[in-house]
């Protein structure tokens, strides 16, 4: 049964571990990821996320561990397979002398793609592909470099922070295309510490923190297991009920008819112990993905 | 032109070409033109030059085929002696260290090599740009003086012309795989520009220094220079021994570097 789940990951990285000399970059590095699932790595900058990448795709050398795709040690994909998947470094630069549109002619090329979508995509993020690279604003850049993750119509997408640099309106038209293509199957490894986007995006989020992966959930989950606040507007005092006493609630406060705590978990006792009092109004203040990744750090 | 790695980089190294067909040109012109109007006077010359110190000659580049009566003499003293084999070695290193330390230096590497295309096959095609670069240029040195040769009626061995540009060739190969090798081992571009130049120095000083020195001849074996002039190829032709040495070391050199460049972090 195990293996069979396994067999359904398009991503299986296990113990990956990369030391930079005596430093660490990452430390025993395991996630996956589903086919067409979005998958989001978040950390801060330096936590070891453009590491994993890099060790996940051996653009460096892992000290140990093992990055599966398509159920197959990376090493041993075929050429076809390695032009299913692209990859948008985070730091990069392109050749200033060619064009945006031979720059990704060129690496089109190297991939043996068949399929390019290059033209569509630069209208839709409003590139002018005839510039010579050199003469491109870094947002401009940015966008070759999303046209170049995509144009391909890749099975599997592995981004990293990759709306660095674009101005708002092209980060939305950047997580429209990200929609679009994950609809049509595309697998996506986002990186980012731009939180909001990957709460936009992604299905499943890894923490990264130290080059360790220290959470790696579903974003709902993730948020089920965080503390919400919580503030119930009873009619009068409820003096009798003793909230203090249900699992999970912490930092009590009754002000006359009001109560505030923090509550973790399930509510079920909770909505049960009021309701044998009259509730003018009950807010519930969910973290946002920002405060829960706070948590860890 | 975007169809490979190859023929991307053989695009890019158009205008450099140019210049140096252009710097070249009117460097063969300038000698071949100075040369014939001198010629007269040429026993002058050779008996100025009998009366160098033999230290100095052999820090110009040989002892023998010194002689100033012939085109090919004064070739010897003053291209193929220093002026040539600088070019070629800037070319030469200049071309190794592009290939993995240039461009890791640029950061241009990671997207090339997020392509399905492989590090043997990069490596490959970026050597075969390599080869063609410093071959585009020694013949360019080569037809300059085969043309100038015969505009300024100039006595000139063409077979001999062929092997000593044919050992130029293979000194700036064996520098440039040098340069290969140190940018595959360290990914920083000024240490392999800096080290390349400092053992194409240091070859050229052993080269010079061991024939003045008792003892130490046989460090001239070390010496990359040795087996490009020693054998004087303008005079004698080609020396196949010497040709077998270099080629021996840019091959040795060629396939350390896909060595180090498999297991070399590409940020």
């Amino acid at each position: 049964m195990a293996s069979k789940t396994k067999e359904e990951y398009i991503i299986e990285v296990s113990n990956l571990t990369k030391f930079y000399g005596k430093t660490k970059g990452i430390e025993n590095v395991s996630f996956h990821i589903k086919e067409g699932e979005i998958f989001g790595l978040m950390g801060p900058n330096g936590a070891g996320k453009t590491t994993t990448l890099r060790s996940m795709l051996n653009l460096i050398q892992s000290n140990s561990g093992e990055t599966r795709i398509f159920s197959k040690n990376l090493l041993n994909l075929s050429k076809i397979e390695m032009s299913n998947i692209s990859y948008l470094p985070g730091e990069f630069e392109m050749y200033g002398n060619l064009t945006g549109q031979e720059y990704l002619k060129y690496l089109s090329n190297l991939r043996n793609a068949k399929t390019n979508n290059t033209n569509v995509l630069a209208e839709r993020l409003d590139l002018d592909l005839n510039k010579k690279i050199k003469t491109l604003s870094k947002g401009n850049k940015q966008k070759i470099g999303i046209v170049m993750a995509f144009m391909n119509n890749p099975s599997i997408a592995i981004l990293d922070e990759p709306t660095s640099g674009l101005d708002p309106l092209k980060q939305q038209e950047f997580q429209n295309i990200v929609k679009e293509y994950n609809a049509e199957g595309c697998s996506i490894l986002l990186s980012s510490h731009i939180l909001h986007e990957i709460e936009e995006l992604c299905e499943r989020v890894g923490i990264i923190k130290d080059g360790d992966i220290i959470a790696s959930e579903q974003i709902l989950e993730l948020k089920n297991k965080t503390i919400n606040k919580y503030e119930i507007n009873f009619d009068k005092n409820p003096e009798t009920l003793q909230i203090s006493k249900i699992k999970g609630v912490s930092n009590l406060n009754i002000d006359k008819n009001i109560v505030t705590f923090n509550m973790q978990g399930n509510i079920d006792n909770l909505i049960k112990a009021i309701s044998k009092y009259k509730v003018n109004n009950l807010r519930i203040i969910e973290p946002d993905l920002e405060e829960i990744f706070l948590t860890y750090y | 032109m975007f169809k490979n790695v190859y023929l991307k980089n053989l695009r890019d190294m158009k205008n450099n070409l140019i210049y140096w067909a252009i710097g070249i040109t009117i460097l063969g012109f300038y000698i071949s033109y100075a040369y014939s109007s001198f010629a007269e006077d040429i026993d002058t010359w050779n008996e100025l030059l009998a009366n160098f110190p033999e230290e100095l000659m052999y820090f110009f580049g040989g002892s023998e085929g010194m002689d100033m009566s012939t085109f090919a003499g004064f070739l010897n003293l003053e291209i193929f002696g220093l002026m040539g084999p600088i070019m070629l070695i800037i070319v030469g290193i200049n071309s190794g260290t592009h290939i993995v330390a240039g461009e890791l230096n640029n950061k241009t590497l990671e997207m090339v090599m997020s392509t399905s295309i492989g590090k043997n096959k990069y490596l490959f095609q970026q050597i075969l740009v390599m080869v063609t670069r410093i071959v585009i240029i020694s013949i360019i040195l080569w037809s300059n003086f085969f043309i100038f040769a015969n505009l300024f009626n100039l006595e000139l061995d063409l077979k001999n012309l062929t092997a000593i540009v044919f050992h130029l060739t293979l000194l700036s190969l064996s520098i440039a795989s040098f340069s290969l090798l140190i940018g595959s081992i360290t990914g920083n571009k000024s240490t392999t520009l800096g080290l390349s130049a400092g053992i194409a120095v240091l070859s050229y000083f052993i080269n010079s220094i061991s024939p003045m020195i008792k003892g130490i001849e046989n460090i001239k074996y070390l010496s990359v220079f040795y087996y490009y002039k020693h054998s004087e190829p303008l005079i004698n032709g080609v020396n196949l021994e010497s040709i077998s040495v270099m080629l021996f070391i840019s091959l040795l050199f060629i396939i350390l570097s896909f060595v180090a460049f498999k297991y070399k972090d590409l940020y």
